[in-house]
């Protein structure tokens, strides 16, 4: 695709949000107040503990703080060293709220300028005090979605996040989407640890064999190695990055290898992405929206299996498999990086509809998902991606179409 | 929390249970905060005693701090246990419990609902205690240990040639850290520069070569070479993931390396720990020798990496510099780490007097190394520090079965010493 293509297709999503008039976050009370998600566990703990104990004492009848909840500290910032509000609950069951002076008869004072103190532990700057709860929902599944989980358990061909607390989960992924290589043509997966912040683990080669590719050829894809990956999601800052190699120790168990039937293989030793996240509830479409631009950067190394070993080449085949040269054993690819994802209106207020995302990774592909939920618990996914190079490399297609399946427990 | 302490309290939790719902009580301290309520409650007792016994002796003023003792049982209302004022000198009086059951009913109950402004009272000041309160005071000194060695709570914190913190917001700070600690070459054992993005959970970084100049010791540091990587850390887990690659490094920049004859790499790694904190340390009233009161951080885990050793010779018809003779097997640098962080909790200035750490990593192999640290803050703007690392044993490289090896020019077998290293420093902070 030429650049003025890509310009063209940067521009109609920018301006997108704008035709479909989205509304922008309702930010009247935010001049007076700051929000944010207690995310520090001990000091979370501590604040369990004083609701619990508040309630003993009082004999009040005021909830407890439950483990899933949403932990909200409110403060003026005109009055910088107290809390002035303190909420918790979900969006989906709704919130309790401590009020202002009740707040220091809870917490006691140590506890209450310790909270205020936001900058000196681990928290998430919230907006959610600050809007209309009608239309909230929606991007909060969306933000909480696309990196971390709304599920106890999530079950997917490209994505599973088992939550072993509010705060920390076990994580497989299969692909790399946000790079534009989803399902099979990354030619990895990968596992690891994952939190509503940062994910980190290993990546390996692709152990699956399951899926259906219409419009690629099987051996039209990337292949794996071993490697390890980090990313992280932080005051609407995205970052990632992924690496790995495929020596002599890996070629001869590497499953991956298989696919592309040659014994010249291709793999993608480096990448990286950063983006920064802009979302907004839209009112007329009844739903949620959410653009984010940045860059990313890959390298592609090209190798040829010589002896159980992956010696550097400077030849590759083109769609007609014909030897061709490369200038460099080692390709680098850059460019910037767009995608808009779109929520529909929450369906009983739990899940919705179904999930919209367009992505234009300039190094690699243009992708589009639709995301059917049929119920809270199954969604069906379908990708498709538009390689931008697929006419001249032999390790991408030139369209793929990947299909999914997801399954959520919340109740286990 | 001492670890013997934790161990028991695990093994009698059923126990303890039992016991909390046979006997169903505990007991609740604080200190009033709000002056006008503990005013007119001091005001009415020291009106009541005096009613009672006109001459008796009145060490409670009106202007005391109050603190409360109550006790809470399931379905039934708090009752207060026993109370006290305390002087603006310190001294401690015990309110009288007969008096006490003179007041107004509504105002004890006032008293004992908290419905007004209070605190918590620390740990040692509460001598019922069983010493294992949760209270915000410890959760703070945790956090101040745990800052200390993730990043730094001053905005600028420079320890010279080793690391250096920017807080350009308080979410968010520019780092700069030598050495791959994780792995178990920190500082100036590993000749590689992290630079990045520090926050309060992790850091993301690119990693550039460099070369310490500053220590003593007869080891053979890694080499390092471009690259990135992630870490990141909460209370209670963390972990790590970087890269570096050769293929980024061009020739003109070969000074960096200890010896370009025989360079070694780390060219990728990874670690996983668990970590817990305790308190530790007596007060300094106390006689004798004493660790100062502080925290100490403990985390287990188990690292991973893969070194590759070769030389940065040219060969007719390669396009890199870098030729590779060998690399460890994927399994032979799975390490154990063992880490201690102490940070003696922060003085009225603001600062922590002693932070110490020490790290052991070792393989199944033996291959390992020791790590301490030990830092002394002299001014609020000043410390000095040592830092060190021994290695115990060799790693042998293999050369002879690889392609690129030449007889008669490479060796055979290639015996790489870490050896050990100590660093002297001062750390200065804004």
């Amino acid at each position: 695709m030429t650049h003025k293509k890509n310009i063209l297709l940067f521009l109609m999503i920018l301006v997108m949000p704008l035709l479909l008039n989205a509304d922008l976050l309702k930010q009247l009370d935010a001049r007076r107040f700051e929000a944010w998600t207690i995310e520090y566990e001990p000091y979370r703990l501590l604040v369990e503990n004083a609701v619990i104990e508040y309630a003993s004492i009082t004999g009040d009848d005021i909830p407890e703080i439950y483990p899933g909840d949403i932990l909200i500290a409110i403060r003026s910032k005109s009055r910088k060293n107290q809390v002035y509000q303190l909420r918790y609950g979900s969006h989906v069951s709704g919130f309790n709220v401590i009020e202002s002076e009740m707040v220091n008869w809870v917490l006691g004072s140590t506890l209450m300028m310790t909270i205020a103190e936001k900058d000196q532990y681990y928290h998430l700057d919230t907006t959610a005090p600050f809007q209309d709860t009608q239309i909230k929902p929606e991007l909060d599944y969306l933000n909480k979605e696309l990196f971390w989980t709304n599920s106890s358990l999530l079950i997917g061909l490209s994505r599973s996040i088992y939550r072993l607390s509010n705060s920390s989960g076990l994580l497989f992924e299969w692909g790399n989407e946000l790079m534009g290589l989803p399902h099979a043509d990354a030619g990895t997966m990968r596992i690891g640890v994952a939190t509503p912040v940062f994910k980190l683990g290993m990546q390996m080669p692709s152990l699956i064999d399951i899926g259906i590719r219409p419009g690629a050829e099987d051996w039209e894809r990337l292949n794996g190695g071993i490697g390890g990956f980090g990313a992280f999601n932080y005051s609407n800052f995205y970052g990632e990055l992924n690496f790995l190699t495929n020596t002599a120790d890996v070629l001869s168990s590497d499953p991956s290898i298989n696919k592309t039937t040659d014994s010249l293989i291709s793999y993608m030793d480096v990448s990286g992405l950063a983006y920064v996240n802009f979302g907004a509830p839209m009112k007329k479409m009844k739903g949620a929206f959410q653009i984010k631009p940045g860059f990313a950067f890959y390298r592609i190394a090209n190798r040829k299996i010589v002896d159980v070993d992956g010696e550097k080449r400077l030849i590759y085949r083109n769609k007609n498999r014909e030897n061709e040269h490369f200038n460099n054993a080692n390709e680098v690819g850059f460019g910037f990086f767009l995608r808009m994802d779109y929520s529909s209106a929450l369906a009983h207020n739990i899940y919705p509809k179904f999930l919209f995302s367009m992505q234009l990774n300039s190094a690699t592909s243009f992708l589009s998902k639709f995301t059917l939920n049929i119920n809270e618990s199954i969604a069906l996914p379908i990708t498709f991606v538009y390689y931008l190079d697929g006419e001249n490399k032999d390790y991408f297609p030139r369209f793929a179409t990947h299909f999914g399946i997801q399954f959520r427990l919340d109740k286990f | 929390m001492k670890l013997p302490a934790k161990i028991m309290l695990l093994l009698f939790i059923p126990l303890l249970l039992i016991g909390q719902s046979q006997s169903g009580a505990t007991v609740k301290a604080w200190i009033v905060k709000d002056r006008n309520f503990s005013r007119e409650f001091l005001r009415k007792y020291i009106d009541t005693l005096t009613k009672i016994d006109p001459m008796a002796d009145l060490e409670i003023q009106e202007t005391d701090e109050l603190r409360v003792f109550v006790i809470l049982r399931q379905n039934v209302e708090t009752e207060l246990d026993k109370a006290y004022a305390t002087s603006r000198g310190g001294a401690l009086n015990k309110l009288d419990k007969e008096i006490l059951k003179q007041l107004p009913p509504e105002l004890i109950k006032s008293l004992v609902s908290r419905q007004y402004a209070w605190d918590m009272l620390e740990e040692f000041e509460i001598s019922e205690s069983s010493g294992d309160i949760v209270s915000v005071f410890k959760e703070r000194n945790y956090k101040q240990c745990r800052d200390a060695f993730w990043w730094t709570h001053r905005r600028v914190d420079i320890r010279v040639l080793q690391r250096l913190f920017l807080r350009i917001n308080p979410k968010f700070a520019l780092a700069l850290e030598f050495g791959q600690p994780e792995i178990g070459f920190p500082t100036s054992s590993s000749s590689t520069m992290n630079f990045g993005l520090a926050t309060e959970v992790f850091k993301f970084y690119m990693t550039m070569p460099s070369r310490y100049p500053g220590s003593l010791g007869n080891g053979h540091p890694l080499d390092g070479s471009y690259g990135g990587g992630l870490k990141f850390d909460t209370p209670t887990f963390g972990g790590s993931v970087s890269f570096q690659d050769m293929d980024f490094r061009k020739s003109s920049e070969e000074l960096t390396y200890y010896d370009n004859k025989d360079v070694i790499y780390s060219n990728s790694t990874g670690s996983i720990y668990y970590s817990f904190t305790n308190r530790i340390g007596s007060s300094e009233d106390e006689p004798g020798f004493k660790i100062p009161q502080g925290s100490l951080r403990m985390s287990f885990g188990a690292c991973y990496s893969q070194f590759v050793y070769g030389h940065t010779d040219t060969l007719e018809g390669e396009q890199h510099k870098f030729i590779e003779l060998d690399r460890t097997d994927p399994m032979e640098l799975l390490q154990g780490t063992v880490r201690a962080e102490y940070a003696s909790d922060m003085n009225d200035k603001h600062y922590n007097k002693w932070k110490l750490a020490s790290q052991l990593n070792i393989s199944m192999t033996g291959f390992g190394s020791l790590q301490f640290y030990v830092s002394r803050t002299i001014l609020e703007w000043l410390s000095v520090d040592l830092s060190g690392t021994f290695f115990w044993k060799s790693l042998d490289f293999d050369t002879k079965g690889n392609k690129h090896y030449v007889a008669d020019v490479d060796p055979d077998t290639f015996t790489w010493k870490p050896g050990w290293l100590i660093t002297p420093s001062i750390s200065i902070y804004f």
